[in-house]
């Protein structure tokens, strides 16, 4: 199963968020940690995190930085900041909201 | 693994990106195809793979393009530009108040400073709003402006263009009170007089198109610059027919030129 081009566009942030609110990381490794976490199902076209991140850092939202990996070639690490996290749990609200009405409704149909 | 070396090469030259985004970009398809290689792909499998998990390099550029909020650099220079003439404003204004003029007319000179100095500083603006309209249209022939230069060369035409009615609009009134004193009519009919109400009532149409929904960039960038014609209208009406002449045979080739330019690209 492959999301929708809209819901890929509105989880991204979120996700990405998420993702380094358990620890700095970059870019390979949180794709792959999503394509983990989803079991597979979430399969983001790779070069398009890019653009995600840099548009949460140049809102503030998290922070990059220039390290050097075991390769020997330069990676580019990001933190969460404050404001990421404050923007986070009310993109987790948001998202439970409509993922609870969800359950409900099929709980209701299925009672 | 030479061969790999090459792949990776034609690549990036396919990505329209530079710099550090390119390193992060780069980075990351080494990681992935090191993985694979590490899975026991081929080299040339784990590049195909890499780089179709990638995506088109033509859509991540695209998707920075978007991204990118830069103002276009012809705007940041009228924005300065103004800024420093605004400052130079009051120097104007003393120089109207003192010149060697006999003492009893002083008292009016008083209420021409300021209908001189909003007039200028209308007009001027009227003029740079002309002048970004050709540095767009010459843009036009060099490469195509990105989105987000685009909306910075609309947000402040917008913006230039109600300061440019405000100020020769109150300039009109001020010019008129003094018309009341020096002449004793506030209204004449006389050239420069009418120029200017005829440039208040085109900056005011100017500014409802850019409000309307027949709005865009093109449109807006021609009217910038027949809005020199008008100007100058207003400016040299009574002055110089010839520099009247110039400027209006001047804009009109590089409207003509610019919208065949237009018509050109639209149909290519």
């Amino acid at each position: 199963m492959k999301l929708d081009k809209e819901l890929v566009a509105a989880s991204s942030a979120p996700l990405v968020l998420s993702v380094l609110s358990e620890g700095d990381s970059y870019g390979y490794a949180i794709i792959q940690r999503v394509k983990e976490l989803s079991g597979g199902k979430i399969e983001w076209t790779d070069g398009m995190l890019y653009p995600v991140l840099h548009w949460l850092e140049e809102q503030g939202l998290i922070r990059g930085r220039w390290e050097k990996a075991e390769t020997g070639r330069r990676r580019r690490y990001y933190s969460i900041r404050i404001k990421g996290k404050g923007f986070l749990e009310g993109q987790r609200e948001q998202w439970t909201a409509v993922n609870s009405t969800f359950e409900k409704m099929s709980g209701l149909k299925y009672a | 693994m030479r061969d790999l070396e090459e792949r990776i090469e034609e690549w990036r030259d396919g990505l329209q990106v530079s710099g550090e985004l390119m390193e992060e970009l780069e980075g990351h398809l080494r990681e992935a195809i090191d993985a694979k290689l590490k899975e026991g792909k081929s080299a040339e499998e784990a590049f195909r793979l890499a780089v179709s998990e990638m995506g088109a390099p033509e859509k991540i550029s695209a998707e920075y393009l978007k991204m990118e909020r830069g103002t276009w650099w012809p705007v940041r220079a009228a924005v300065w530009g103004t800024i420093v003439a605004a400052g130079l404003l009051p120097l104007l204004y003393f120089a109207i108040l003192f010149p060697t003029q006999p003492r009893e007319y002083a008292w009016l000179l008083w209420l021409l400073a300021p209908h001189v100095v909003t007039v200028t500083f209308g007009y001027s603006l009227t003029y740079l709003l002309g002048g970004l309209g050709i540095c767009f249209a010459a843009q036009r022939f060099l490469a195509e402006l990105s989105p987000g230069q685009t909306r910075s060369l609309t947000k402040a035409m917008f913006r230039f263009s109600l300061a440019a009615m405000v100020f020769t609009a109150v300039g009109l009134v001020l010019g008129m009170i003094w018309a009341q004193y020096a002449w004793g009519r506030a209204w004449d009919w006389d050239v420069k007089e009418t120029g200017a109400a005829a440039l208040v009532l085109w900056q005011i149409f100017f500014l409802m198109f850019q409000a309307s929904r027949y709005a865009n960039v093109e449109r807006t960038v021609l009217l910038s610059i027949v809005g020199n014609i008008v100007v100058s209208a207003a400016c040299f009406g009574r002055r110089s027919t010839l520099i009247l002449l110039t400027m209006v045979f001047f804009h009109v080739a590089i409207i003509g030129v610019f919208s065949a330019r237009s018509r050109a690209t639209a149909l290519s």
